[in-house]
């Protein structure tokens, strides 16, 4: 056992409102440079939908992530559009990377123009210009071009997760009475087998040992974008400007001094969730070559229980701090994940062990499709609809919170982005979701009997105890029970580096760098 | 706070320059004219005294031809002289093939001392009847004409593909020559194919027994070339010289145009099929070939 710890996260998707809150932030704090204006480091995109960069789902086009030959469990993986010897042959000209029209060109308009127009017969205006030229442009697309637009024959219905779903099924997502759609808030999931790291050619990314924060050492990148192709989440940015790659740091800076990262701590909706956990990195490779269909499993096992005394004293002996253990006992990513198994990872098909895990959307259940039986017409009430000969869109559920089968989305889209395909996984989660709420009604409304609660809670697995701590870290959190930071721990890091004793004597007052000097 | 430390190791200064001095005094250079020693390592290249043409002029009794100042400014830069017009100066490259003296790296009394010691040396073959007075070099006796194996070998060590013995660099990392023979050399110093025809065989020689250039001198300043290796190199370059009129550059005329043009067909053919899963454009080009139909027009 080689135990180490990681800060990884929970997003609640139930709770994104789409607000954008959390990219504005990361971007006034990060990426409102040059070379940069297009990054979204934190980005909201809008499901169905293509995301951004468009398509990044897609890997017959972008090639990211890792894939696995054959089927056994000892097969081992390799990078899809990466590694040493694509990645030689690549080296000049890399084949699959996104270009800035998958973006967006970042633009702003010549507000100057307003003010300084000579006095006309026209009215004067502010025309676009492109962000990277300079020069006027034709706004193609831009941030969130796509948002809120279920439905749109050119984003939601080329959303790459609709690819196992019939044609009826997806007809059916965007038929106007039943349109729906919920936000996937992403940044970089700090992944346990990053690809990213895997395919640089120059060394300059790694995974910080204290927490696995995945960073890009700007001094040592020299441009190839090779992870840019390698990342199947599309979260390693180039920039023009710099000439360098760039990515999310989860606001280490802010980490280190205890304070939750720019995004989470801004977070409206307060669905974001920050943790410490520990996991065995001796299994890494093994799990990440799973078969797909125990991929998400086998990714969630890897992640130890805090509380084992086995794992604590292997912790320990792995000189992992006690506070980083405390931290790790309380997080709420475990929770999410393993004490109450609400939470998975997205795409972990891509396997690089993404350490993001999202709260799959229990969306609001209004009506179910189903085949129409003429003769049964009749006998049904008002609210339905018929729209064609074939299918048959009922909203007269008698139950407030309907079932899951009547969910407005296809569990198979779900299981597409969250599971690998597996819609037992998905439904589980769900049944877990929805038991709570029905508990929930039942203990503040009361409009809901005991013996159905207590039905919903026993099919789901849960207990009214933790059904009522679901409640609480869903709903009444408070900032700290959202965000566990662990002690950084900077010290140790840095020693581990380098001889602090050199410094002694050398800090105070005087001096801007190496040691105080006398004079101007 | 390491002040109080080098204190102690401060000697007086008189105790130093007396131990220089005595150091000094030991070291031969102090037996010898002062000139004498310069004159062997640096000069005889090119130079004889009583000795007749070698790469530069005889020098016996030159300060009877010219004055001691032009002498000194000649000396310390030829080549300034010449960018300035001195008349005898431009002659005197003129005459001797363009072949510019090197500036020398020395001390103006190093200059002085050299010169002087010419000038002794001058009148004491004077006073021993000319001719038959020990000079100070003598011209290298003309060679016997090369033999294959040397002209090979010289190829060899002038490409590097022999290696000095001493581990001097090879030739061609700074010098080329126009050859068929020759895979391509530096540019960073002269061109040697007609260098024999220009220095003669003794000049080349004596060039590469002891290098009158800054920067060849510093190259093989402890890494210097055998006889064997000399006369080798000599050799080659006598071959290269005799060779020069074959080496004129091919007309390919058409056909070189032909093979480029088809060598790029070839490997565009090659990326084609290399890089033919490459992604091309943006994945939303068909919505934007469709949704933008304005034009940008007068881009400021
Ligand atoms: S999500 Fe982050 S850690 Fe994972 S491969 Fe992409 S950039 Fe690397
Ligand atoms: S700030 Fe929170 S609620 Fe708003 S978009 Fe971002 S993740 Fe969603």
């Amino acid at each position: 056992m080689d135990i180490r710890s990681q800060i990884s996260m929970i997003f609640h998707l139930d709770k994104c409102i789409g607000c954008h809150t959390c990219s504005i932030a990361c971007k006034n704090i990060w990426t409102d440079r040059k070379g940069a204006e297009y990054q979204w480091w934190n980005n909201v995109e809008t499901k169905p939908g293509t995301g951004y960069p468009s398509k990044w789902e897609d890997q017959d086009i972008y090639k990211g992530g890792w894939e696995k030959k054959g089927n056994g469990s000892g097969d081992s993986i390799n990078l899809k559009g990466a590694g040493k010897v694509k990645g030689f042959g690549n080296i000049f000209h890399n084949p699959s990377l996104p270009v800035i029209d998958d973006y967006y060109e970042p633009f702003t308009y010549k507000y100057l123009d307003l003010i300084e127009a000579k006095a006309g017969d026209d009215q004067p205006t502010a025309r676009p210009v492109s962000l990277i030229t300079g020069e006027p442009i034709d706004i193609k697309s831009g941030p969130n071009w796509d948002d809120d637009l279920s439905g749109t024959p050119d984003y939601a219905r080329k959303d790459p997760n609709l690819e196992n779903l019939s044609p009826a099924e997806q007809e059916a997502m965007f038929q106007l009475e039943k349109m729906a759609f919920f936000y996937l808030p992403r940044i970089c999931n700090h992944c346990l087998n990053p690809a990213c790291v895997a395919s640089c050619p120059s060394g300059a990314l790694y995974k910080r040992g204290e927490d696995g924060i995945v960073l890009v050492n700007q001094e040592e990148c020299r441009g190839w974008r090779m992870c840019v192709t390698a990342c199947p989440y599309k979260k390693t940015y180039y920039n023009w400007h710099t000439g360098k790659s760039e990515k999310c740091i989860l606001c280490f800076p802010r980490i280190e001094a205890g304070l939750a990262p720019a995004c989470m701590h801004s977070c409206v909706g307060r669905i974001r969730y920050l943790g410490v956990i520990l996991y065995d990195a001796d299994k890494i490779e093994q799990v990440a070559a799973s078969d797909e269909k125990d991929l998400v499993q086998n990714h969630m096992d890897i992640m130890l229980d805090p509380n084992d005394p086995d794992v604590i004293e292997a912790a320990k002996a792995n000189g992992i701090a006690d506070s980083t253990i405390r931290s790790a006992q309380a997080s709420p990513t475990y929770k999410f994940v393993k004490e109450w198994g609400l939470a998975l990872p997205l795409h972990s098909e891509f396997r690089t062990l993404p350490m993001l895990f999202y709260v799959p959307p229990l969306l609001p259940v209004m009506a179910s499709l189903g085949k129409s039986d003429p003769d049964q017409l009749d006998k049904m009430g008002p609210v339905v609809k018929k729209w064609n000969d074939d299918w048959l869109y009922d909203t007269s559920t008698d139950e407030i919170f309907g079932t899951l089968d009547q969910a407005r989305f296809p569990i198979e889209y779900m299981a597409n982005l969250f599971s690998a395909g597996d819609t037992a996984m998905i439904q589980a989660r769900l049944e877990k979701l929805m038991a709570v709420r029905i508990y929930r009604r039942h203990v503040t409304v009361g409009d809901v009997s005991a013996e159905k609660s207590n039905e919903a809670l026993k099919k789901a697995g849960l207990t009214a105890k933790m059904a009522d701590d679901i409640y609480y870290l869903t709903s009444l959190a408070k900032f700290d029970d959202r965000f566990v930071i662990p002690a950084a721990h900077r010290e140790q890091a840095i020693e581990m580096m380098e001889f602090t004793g050199d410094k002694k004597g050398s800090a105070g007052f005087g001096f801007k760098e190496g040691s105080a000097q006398r004079g101007l | 706070m390491f002040s109080g430390f080098s204190e102690q190791w401060r000697i007086p200064v008189p105790g130093t320059l007396l131990l220089v001095v005595s150091m000094a005094m030991l070291s031969d250079g102090w037996a010898q004219q002062p000139g004498e020693q310069l004159f062997q390592t640096t000069c005889v290249a090119c130079h004889t005294i009583g000795g007749g043409r070698l790469v530069g002029p005889d020098l016996a009794d030159v300060h009877e031809s010219r004055s001691q100042e032009w002498l000194e400014q000649f000396v310390q830069s030829s080549q300034t002289m010449i960018k300035n017009g001195d008349s005898e100066a431009v002659a005197l490259a003129a005459e001797y093939n363009g072949i510019v003296m090197p500036d020398a790296l020395i001390s103006e009394q190093q200059i002085r001392d050299v010169l002087n010691y010419i000038r002794v040396r001058s009148a004491g073959l004077k006073s021993a009847g000319g001719e038959s007075a020990t000079v100070a070099v003598q011209p290298a006796p003309a060679a016997a004409p090369a033999s294959p194996e040397d002209i090979k070998a010289g190829l060899a060590m002038f490409q590097g593909a022999i290696r000095f013995e001493n581990g001097g660099a090879a030739c061609n990392a700074c010098h080329d020559v126009r050859n068929d023979a020759v895979i391509g050399g530096g540019i960073l110093a002269a061109e040697l194919t007609t260098v024999f025809a220009r220095m003669g065989g003794a000049g080349v020689k004596a060039i590469l027994g002891q290098a009158p250039f800054p920067v060849m001198q510093a190259a093989y300043a402890d890494k210097p070339l055998t006889d064997e290796e000399v006369t080798a190199l000599v050799a080659f370059l006598e071959y290269a010289n005799s060779e020069e009129y074959n080496q004129l550059p091919r007309d390919y005329g058409i056909g070189l145009f032909l093979s480029g043009a088809v060598g790029a067909a070839i490997l565009f053919l090659f990326f084609g099929i290399f890089w033919r899963g490459r992604k091309t454009g943006s994945v939303n080009q068909e919505i934007y070939d469709r949704q933008v139909t304005s034009v940008v027009e007068d881009r400021v």
